[in-house]
C-alpha cells in the first residue's frame, strides 16, 4: 500500500508534542497466573518510571465556554502537574489544622461519605493511584465517587492525584514490603505520604496518612515526616476543632463488638463464618460452589441464580442461617444442599392468594394491586425448578451461602424511632429489635437501630451523636459491614432528607427505595445529544411522509408523544393506515453513554406529581416528541387495509412526518361523535376512518379471545400551585382511547412478527404466561358462590365467562371480577426469543402468538431494542454487535423486567402517598361504597374482611372487632360468608358502606384506616366505640409500610 | 501487577498511559545488529538484527542476494524478496488469540504479505535481477506492535547485510483509546498489547504504519478498526508517522554505533563480539541527550 504523504510537514506542526522515547527508568513487573486449563503462565508488563511527575496533578477547568453549551453544566477537568513544593504550598487551601490528607484504599472504599462532606474541614486531599486502582477492583461505585470528588473543580478544595506507580521516587518499595501485593500497595501509599511530608517539611502544612489498616499505621510510625491516623480518631479530632460539625457520624463501622456496644467481650458468633476469598474463588472454579447474584423480596425468602453452562437455575435460600448475612444484590457463592433437602415443586404450589392474605392481614390499607405479584424468578426469566432423574418429580434446588464475592452495600432511606420504654407490655418486633440493640456509649454517641423503608433490607445499627435530631426525620444510612457476631449489619449516617411525612421528602424516599434513577443526566450522556441548533431535515434515505395528514391522540398535557396515526384512501378503494413512532434510535446510537444510561433506566417512571425520564428532556419532550406542525423523524409501519379491516400489505419505513394535530382523547372523541358531514376538516375524516377500522380490528381480536381486563386505577386532580391532590377521578375510557390502543397493538404485533422472521433467536419479545389453575382457585370458588362460572381453560373461554358474569343491580361486580382475574395472572414479561420455546412466546391476555413493544421508545428501552432489530431487519442499519449476544439480551430483559416492576411499584407508592395526603386534608373522613373482596373464614382467626373502594381505588382489610371464638359468629367457608347473630351477614362481592379516614400514629406517622359503617354488626354504638379502641391498640405499627415490615 | 484501572481512566486522570508513558512516547527500543552470526549457510552475504520495542522482540535474518531456488521464481528485471514471518512457540500470543500453529496462523501470513510489500518498496531491487533476497523474521515475544517490530528488525537486518535501500524503513503504530465518539480523545503512539486489544466491547483503534522517513513516504499502513471520519484518520496516521521518525532516530544511532565499532575493528582495535554487544547504554545516552 503506497501512500504519498504531501502534508507531512503540516502534520508534524499540528501534532503538539514531538514524539520521544519513553523515560529510561523502567520496571518489568511480572506475575504468574493460572490459565483456565491449569497451566501456569508468566505475564510480563512494562512500567516506566518518570521523574517529571512533580508532586502529582490537580485539576483545572480548561475551557469553560465549550462549543456544545448543553455540556456546560459539567466541569471539564483537565489535569495539571504540580511542579514542586512551592507550587503545592500556593495551591493548598488553608484550614484549621493545615493538614494534607493522603487517603488509603480502605478509606476510599468505606469512608467516602466522610470525604464527600468534609470539604471545609479537610480541604486538602491526596489520592494515590494505587488506592484508586485497588478501589476500582473492589467496588466500582466507590471508585466512581472518588473520581467525582477528585475532579470537582472550583470548590474550596484541592484534590491531588498522585500517580505513585509511575513516580520514580515512590514506585520502589523496600524488599520486605513486596512479599504480598497488598503490602506492596500499602508501602507505596506510605511512600507518597513520606514524599509529600518531606517536601512540605518546612511549610506550615503537615501530612496525614489516613488509613484504617493497623499494620500500615505501625509501619508508618517510624517516619517523622507524616502522621498516620485512623479515620475515626482523625475525624473526632476534626470535630473537636470544628464545633458543630458531626463528621464522626459518617465514619463507617467495621470491626469488633466495641463498635456496637462493647458490652459483651466474648463474642458469640450468630452466623457461620464466611469462607475466605481465595478459597471461594477456588471453590467456584472447581465447581464446589456456585456463583450468582442473590435476589430477595423480604428477609425470609431469597434465591440465587446460578449458571450451569447455558442453563440458568434459581437456587432457593431458606432461613437466615443459610442466607448468612447476604443481602439483595450481593454476588455470592452458594453451596448446594444435598438432594434430600431440596424442595419438591409440588409442595410449593402454595396458593399465592393465601400468601397475599397473610401479608394483608395486618389491616393494611393501600392502593389496589393491578396484577399478581410477579415472582422474582419471573422478573429474571429463570426457571424455578429443575428436573431430577425422573421427569415426574421436579425439585427446587436449595443451598446455603458460604461466602460473599461482592457486596451490594448501598445507602438506604428510613427512620430512627423513639426509644421504646421497656416497661410497656406489648412490644412490636421492631421495638424489640430497638430495645435489644440500642445503647449509649461513654463518648456521647449512641448506637441506634435504623429501619430502612425498603423491607428487603434488614435494620442497620448506626452510631451517632445526634440521635435526637434524627427523630421524625427521614435519613439516609449506608451499610458498612456485617460481622458474624452481629445480628444486624453495621452502618453509618449519610444525610438527612427531611421531615418524615412531607410530600417531597416521601417522594424522594420512595424513589430511593425503588432504586429509580432520579439524578440529572451526566455530562457524558448530555454530550451525546444533538447540538442546540439541530435541524430536522429531509434526508434521502428516509421516506417523506410530510404530505400525509398524520395526527396524534394522547391524554391532555402529554409531553412525550411517541405515536401518531394516519389513514388515507387509496385509489383502489382500500385504506392506507400508518402508525408513526418517534425515531429515538436516530438520536441514541448503540453503545454510547446515552444508550447505556437508557438501558440502565429501562423505563420512564410516572409519579403522581413527577415524571422521571429515561432519556434527557431535550429528546423526551422536544426532538423525539411527535408534536403538531413540526417535522419529526419517525419509524412508520404502513398497512394497506381493506374497508373490512383485512390487511393486504405491510411496509416498514424510516420516515419524516409532519403532524397536523396533537389531539387529546376528548377532542378525538368529539370528532368521532360528530355527525357525518363534509366540512373538509382532514382531521375529522381521518379520525372517523380510523375509528371505524379500529372497531373492526377490535371485534376480530375479541373473537380470537383477547381479554378485556380492568384496572382499579384512579387519577388525582392536582392543585396547580402546591401540587396537592384536590380530587380523585376515575379514568374516563373513551372510544378514542380504544382507537389508539387498537392500532398500537396492531403495530406491535406486526413488528414482532417481522423481527422474529429475521432474528428468530434474538428478538426482544413480550410474553404473558397462561395463568395456572392454582392462582385462580380462590377467585373461581368465590365467583361460584355468587353463581358465576369462570373458565380459564383458554383466554377465549375466560373472556366469555367474564362477559356472562353480571349482576343487574350491581354493574360494578363485573368490573370487580375483571380486576380480580387480572390479579390472578402473572404480569407480562420481556424475554429474548431464543430463551423460550415458541409455544411459550404466547401473550395470553392479548391472545397473540407473539407480541413485543415497539410503540413507546421514548419511555421504554425495550422499544428502542425493537427499533434497532427492525431497522436491521429492513436493512437500514446494521444490528449492533451486542444485540446479537444472547447472554447480553438475557441480562437486558431481566433488567427491563425489574425496572418495569420497580417503576410500577414506585408509581403505586406515589399514589398511596397522595391518597394519604388527600384524606388527611379532610379530617372527618369520607364515607363511600365498597365491595368485599375476601372474607376471612379461617377458624380461630379474628374475623376480618378485605374490601375495595372503587371511588378511590384503595383496598384494605377491616377487622370486624369480634373475638375469634365469639359464639354468635358463624363462618361459611364454602360460601365465603360470615353470619353474625343470625342477623347480619357479609358475603364476598357484597356492597357495603365504609368510612375512610387518616389516623395519626406516633407524632408524625399517618396511615389510612377503613372502618365498616354498614351493615353494622353490633347494635349498640357504645360498644362500637370500645371496639375501635381495642383495634387501635392492637395495631402497633405506625404506618402501612412498617406494618408490612412485621411480616 | 495486573492493572485494573481502565486505560482511558488513567489517561484522563493524569495524562499518563497505563504503563506510565505519555501519549506521544514510544516504548523503550533496543536495536542489536548482527545478532545472529550463523547466517551464512553456504552462500550469500548475511545480516541480522534483533529489535526490541518494549517487551515485543523480533529477530530478523537476511540472506542474499543469491540465486533463486527455482527458475520459475526469477524475475527478469529485479530481485524477488522471499519473506517469512514466524512466531516462536513460546512467544505469548496476543490476548484474545488462541495459540495457533505458527506455520498456518493467518495473522502471520498477513504480516508476511505486508512486510513483503513494505520491503519491496524499500530495497533497490532492480540492481539484482533474477536473484533472490531472503528475509526471515522470528517473533520472540509479543506485547503488541509485532508487525512494527518485525518491519524494523527486517530493515536493520537489510542494512547489516549491506543490501542497498532507498531509505531506512521504519515502522510504528498509533491509535487511540476509547470509542472515538469523543473527539478530544488522545492519540497514542506505539500501542502495547493492552492498548491495542479491544476493551469492553469497544474496538481499539490501532494503525501500524511503515515509512521511509527521509523521503516522507508511507509504504505500509493498516487499520482494521472503524474510524469515525477522515480527520481522525489523518490525526492517527500523522501520529504514527511521527512515531516512525522517532524510531528512525534510534535505528540511525544504532547503525552509526555499529559502523564505528566495525571501523575500529578494521583498524585492529578489537574483535567483533556481536552477540554480546548491547546497545541500550548507547541508546539511553542518546535518548536522554
Amino acid at each position: 500500500m503506497e501512500y504519498e504523504d504531501h502534508d507531512s510537514e503540516s502534520d508534524r506542526e499540528n501534532y503538539e508534542s514531538s514524539i520521544v522515547t519513553a523515560p529510561s527508568l523502567y520496571l518489568r513487573p511480572g506475575y504468574f497466573r493460572q490459565t483456565r486449563k491449569g497451566k501456569i503462565v508468566k505475564s510480563l508488563s512494562e512500567r516506566y518510571l518518570r521523574d517529571d511527575l512533580g508532586l502529582g496533578c490537580y485539576y483545572v477547568d480548561e475551557d469553560s465556554n465549550k462549543k456544545n453549551r448543553r455540556v456546560k453544566e459539567a466541569t471539564n477537568a483537565v489535569p495539571r502537574t504540580i511542579e514542586d513544593a512551592t507550587q503545592l504550598v500556593t495551591l493548598l487551601k488553608p484550614c484549621y489544622c493545615n493538614a494534607v490528607v493522603v487517603c488509603d484504599t480502605n478509606v476510599l472504599l468505606h469512608n467516602l461519605d466522610v470525604l464527600e462532606q468534609s470539604a471545609s474541614q479537610m480541604p486538602n486531599l491526596v489520592f494515590p493511584q494505587t488506592a484508586l486502582v485497588e478501589c476500582r477492583a473492589n467496588r466500582r461505585v466507590a471508585y466512581d465517587r472518588s473520581v467525582e470528588i477528585m475532579r470537582q473543580v472550583g470548590g474550596d478544595r484541592l484534590c491531588v492525584f498522585f500517580p505513585d506507580v509511575h513516580h520514580s521516587q515512590t514506585a520502589h518499595v523496600a524488599e520486605d514490603d513486596n512479599a504480598l501485593i497488598n503490602d506492596e500497595n500499602d508501602a507505596r501509599i506510605r511512600n507518597v505520604a513520606a514524599l509529600l511530608g518531606e517536601q512540605l517539611r518546612h511549610s506550615r502544612y503537615k501530612v496525614i496518612l489516613l488509613t484504617d489498616d493497623k499494620g500500615s499505621r505501625a509501619k508508618a510510625d517510624s517516619c517523622s515526616d507524616y502522621e498516620a491516623r485512623s479515620v475515626r480518631s482523625w475525624v473526632q479530632e476534626l470535630d473537636q476543632l470544628h464545633p458543630g460539625s458531626s463528621l464522626s457520624d459518617l465514619v463507617a463501622q467495621h470491626g469488633g463488638p466495641a463498635a456496637i456496644g462493647g458490652k459483651d467481650t466474648v463474642t458469640n458468633d450468630i452466623f457461620p463464618h464466611h469462607v475466605g476469598q481465595a478459597d471461594l474463588s477456588l471453590g467456584v472454579k472447581i465447581g464446589r460452589y456456585y456463583r450468582g447474584v442473590l435476589r430477595s423480596k423480604d428477609p425470609q425468602s431469597a434465591f440465587v441464580t446460578i449458571r450451569r453452562g447455558e442453563e440458568r437455575v434459581a437456587v432457593t435460600i431458606e432461613g437466615s442461617q443459610d442466607r448468612n448475612r447476604a443481602i439483595d444484590g450481593d454476588v455470592v457463592a452458594v453451596e448446594l444442599h444435598t438432594l434430600d433437602k431440596w424442595l419438591s415443586s409440588s409442595m410449593n404450589v402454595n396458593d399465592p392468594k393465601e400468601d397475599g392474605s397473610t401479608i394483608k392481614k395486618d389491616s393494611v390499607v393501600g392502593i389496589a394491586d393491578e396484577t399478581a405479584e410477579p415472582s422474582l424468578n419471573e422478573l429474571s426469566n429463570v426457571p424455578e425448578s429443575i428436573t431430577v432423574n425422573d421427569a415426574a418429580n421436579a425439585l427446587k434446588p436449595t443451598g446455603k451461602i458460604v461466602g460473599i464475592l461482592r457486596r451490594n452495600f448501598a445507602s438506604y432511606s428510613g427512620s430512627i424511632f423513639d426509644k421504646p420504654s421497656s416497661s410497656s407490655s406489648e412490644l412490636s418486633e421492631r421495638e424489640k429489635i430497638a430495645l435489644d440493640n440500642e445503647r449509649d456509649h461513654p463518648d456521647g454517641t449512641s448506637t441506634c437501630v435504623f429501619f430502612p423503608v425498603d423491607n428487603k433490607v434488614p435494620p442497620i445499627l448506626i452510631r451517632t451523636s445526634q440521635r435526637e435530631s434524627f427523630l421524625g426525620q427521614r435519613i439516609v444510612c449506608a451499610m458498612d459491614s456485617w460481622p458474624a457476631h452481629s445480628l444486624y449489619p453495621l452502618g453509618h449516617y449519610v444525610e438527612t432528607i427531611g421531615p418524615a411525612g412531607s410530600k417531597d421528602v416521601e417522594t424522594k424516599v420512595l424513589l430511593q427505595q425503588f432504586k429509580i434513577a432520579h439524578e440529572p443526566f451526566s455530562a457524558a450522556v448530555l454530550a451525546c445529544l444533538p447540538p442546540n441548533d439541530y435541524k430536522i431535515e429531509m434526508v434521502p434515505d428516509r421516506t417523506d411522509l410530510r404530505h400525509l395528514p398524520v395526527l396524534s391522540i394522547d391524554p391532555p398535557g402529554c409531553k412525550d408523544i411517541d405515536d401518531a396515526l394516519h389513514c388515507i384512501d387509496l385509489p383502489n378503494g382500500n385504506y392506507q393506515v400508518g402508525v408513526s413512532i418517534a425515531d429515538v434510535t436516530h438520536y441514541v446510537s448503540p453503545g454510547t453513554a446515552i444508550d447505556l444510561e437508557a438501558a440502565n433506566r429501562s423505563t420512564s417512571t410516572y409519579l403522581v406529581n413527577k415524571r422521571l425520564d429515561m432519556l434527557p428532556a431535550l429528546l423526551t419532550t422536544d426532538l423525539c416528541s411527535l408534536k403538531a406542525n413540526v417535522d419529526r423523524y419517525a419509524f412508520s409501519v404502513l398497512w394497506e387495509v381493506t374497508p373490512n379491516a383485512e390487511i393486504v400489505n405491510v411496509d416498514f419505513k424510516k420516515s419524516v412526518i409532519h403532524s397536523i394535530a396533537a389531539l387529546t382523547y376528548q377532542q378525538a372523541q368529539s370528532f368521532i361523535d360528530q355527525p357525518d358531514n363534509d366540512d373538509g376538516d382532514p382531521r375529522v375524516g381521518a379520525v372517523k376512518r380510523l375509528a371505524s377500522l379500529a372497531r373492526k380490528f377490535r371485534e376480530k381480536r375479541i373473537e380470537a379471545g383477547a381479554l378485556t381486563l380492568a384496572s382499579p386505577e384512579v387519577k388525582f386532580v392536582l392543585d396547580s400551585e402546591s401540587l396537592n391532590p384536590t380530587d380523585v377521578q376515575a379514568y374516563a375510557l373513551l372510544e378514542a382511547n380504544a382507537l389508539v390502543e387498537e392500532f398500537m397493538l396492531l403495530a406491535n404485533i406486526t413488528v414482532a412478527k417481522k423481527i422474529l422472521r429475521h432474528y428468530p433467536t434474538l428478538s426482544v419479545l413480550r410474553r404473558h404466561p397462561s395463568p395456572n389453575r392454582a392462582m385462580f382457585e380462590g377467585l373461581i370458588s368465590k365467583a361460584r358462590c355468587r353463581g358465576f362460572d369462570i373458565d380459564i381453560e383458554t383466554s377465549k373461554r375466560l373472556a366469555d365467562s367474564l362477559d356472562a358474569s353480571q349482576i343487574e343491580s350491581e354493574p360494578y361486580v363485573n368490573k370487580l371480577l375483571r380486576i380480580l382475574s387480572t390479579r390472578c395472572m402473572s404480569p407480562a414479561q420481556y424475554f429474548c426469543s431464543g430463551e423460550y420455546r415458541p409455544l411459550d412466546w404466547h401473550h395470553y391476555g392479548l391472545a397473540a402468538p407473539v407480541y413485543t413493544h415497539f410503540t413507546s421508545p421514548i419511555r421504554r428501552y425495550a422499544d428502542v431494542c425493537v427499533h434497532r432489530l427492525l431497522a436491521a431487519a429492513i436493512n437500514v442499519a446494521p444490528l449492533p454487535p451486542h444485540l446479537s449476544s444472547k447472554s447480553y439480551l438475557h441480562d437486558l430483559c431481566a433488567n427491563m423486567n425489574r425496572r418495569h416492576r420497580a417503576a410500577q411499584l414506585a408509581g403505586r407508592a406515589s399514589v398511596q402517598l397522595h391518597t394519604l395526603i388527600f384524606f388527611a386534608s379532610d379530617s372527618g373522613g369520607k364515607e363511600e361504597d365498597a365491595y368485599v373482596l375476601d372474607v376471612d373464614t379461617a377458624k380461630k382467626s379474628e374475623p376480618s374482611i378485605s374490601v375495595m373502594v372503587p371511588r378511590y381505588g384503595i383496598e384494605g382489610r377491616i377487622k370486624l372487632g369480634l373475638a375469634a371464638d365469639d359464639p354468635k359468629l358463624v363462618r361459611m367457608a364454602d360460601q365465603h360468608k360470615i353470619v353474625y347473630d343470625n342477623d347480619v351477614s357479609i358475603q364476598v362481592f357484597d356492597r357495603i358502606r365504609v368510612k375512610i379516614w387518616v389516623r395519626e400514629v406516633q407524632d408524625y406517622q399517618r396511615e389510612l384506616v377503613i372502618d365498616l359503617v354498614g351493615p353494622s354488626l353490633t347494635k349498640s354504638s357504645k360498644k362500637r366505640g370500645l371496639e375501635d379502641k381495642q383495634k387501635a391498640d392492637s395495631i402497633k405499627s405506625p404506618s402501612r409500610k412498617q406494618a408490612r415490615r412485621k411480616k | 501487577m495486573g492493572s485494573s484501572i481502565r486505560r482511558t481512566d488513567l489517561l484522563a486522570l493524569s495524562n499518563l498511559r497505563n504503563d506510565g508513558r505519555k501519549p506521544g512516547e514510544i516504548r523503550r527500543m533496543r536495536v542489536q545488529m548482527g545478532a545472529n552470526t550463523n547466517t551464512g549457510d553456504g552462500g550469500g552475504v548475511g545480516g541480522s538484527a534483533l529489535v526490541d520495542m518494549g517487551l515485543t522482540s523480533a529477530l530478523a535474518t537476511v540472506r542474499g542476494p543469491m540465486a533463486c531456488a527455482r527458475r520459475s521464481d526469477e524475475l527478469p528485471d529485479r530481485a524477488m524478496v522471499d519473506v517469512s514471518v514466524k512466531a516462536v512457540p513460546f512467544a505469548p500470543s496476543g490476548g484474545d488469540r488462541r495459540v495457533t500453529n505458527p506455520n498456518t496462523d493467518r495473522r502471520l501470513v498477513e504480516m508476511t504479505h505486508l512486510l513483503k510489500r513494505a520491503l519491496e518498496a524499500t530495497i533497490l531491487l532492480q540492481l539484482y535481477p533474477k536473484s533472490r533476497i531472503q528475509v526471515q523474521v522470528v517473533i520472540l515475544a509479543d506485547d503488541g506492535g509485532r508487525l512494527s517490530a518485525a518491519i524494523n528488525a527486517a530493515s536493520v537486518a537489510l542494512i547489516d547485510a549491506g543490501i542497498p535501500v532507498k531509505d531506512i524503513l521504519c515502522s510504528c503504530s498509533a491509535g487511540y483509546a476509547g470509542s472515538g465518539v469523543n473527539t478530544d480523545e488522545k492519540t497514542l503512539v506505539d500501542l502495547n498489547r493492552q492498548e491495542e486489544s479491544s476493551f469492553a466491547g469497544q474496538n481499539a483503534v490501532c494503525l501500524p504504519c511503515a515509512m521511509l522517513p527521509q523521503r516522507g513516504t508511507v509504504v505500509m499502513a493498516q487499520c482494521e478498526a472503524r474510524l469515525p471520519d477522515f480527520d481522525t484518520m489523518d490525526r492517527v496516521l500523522g501520529a504514527a508517522m511521527d512515531g516512525c521518525r522517532a524510531v528512525f532516530d534510534i535505528i540511525q544511532a544504532a547503525i552509526r554505533e555499529r559502523a564505528s565499532i566495525l571501523l575500529g575493528m578494521r583498524r585492529g582495535h578489537g574483535t567483533p563480539a556481536t552477540n554480546v554487544l548491547k546497545f541500550d547504554q548507547v541508546l539511553i545516552a542518546y535518548t536522554n541527550g
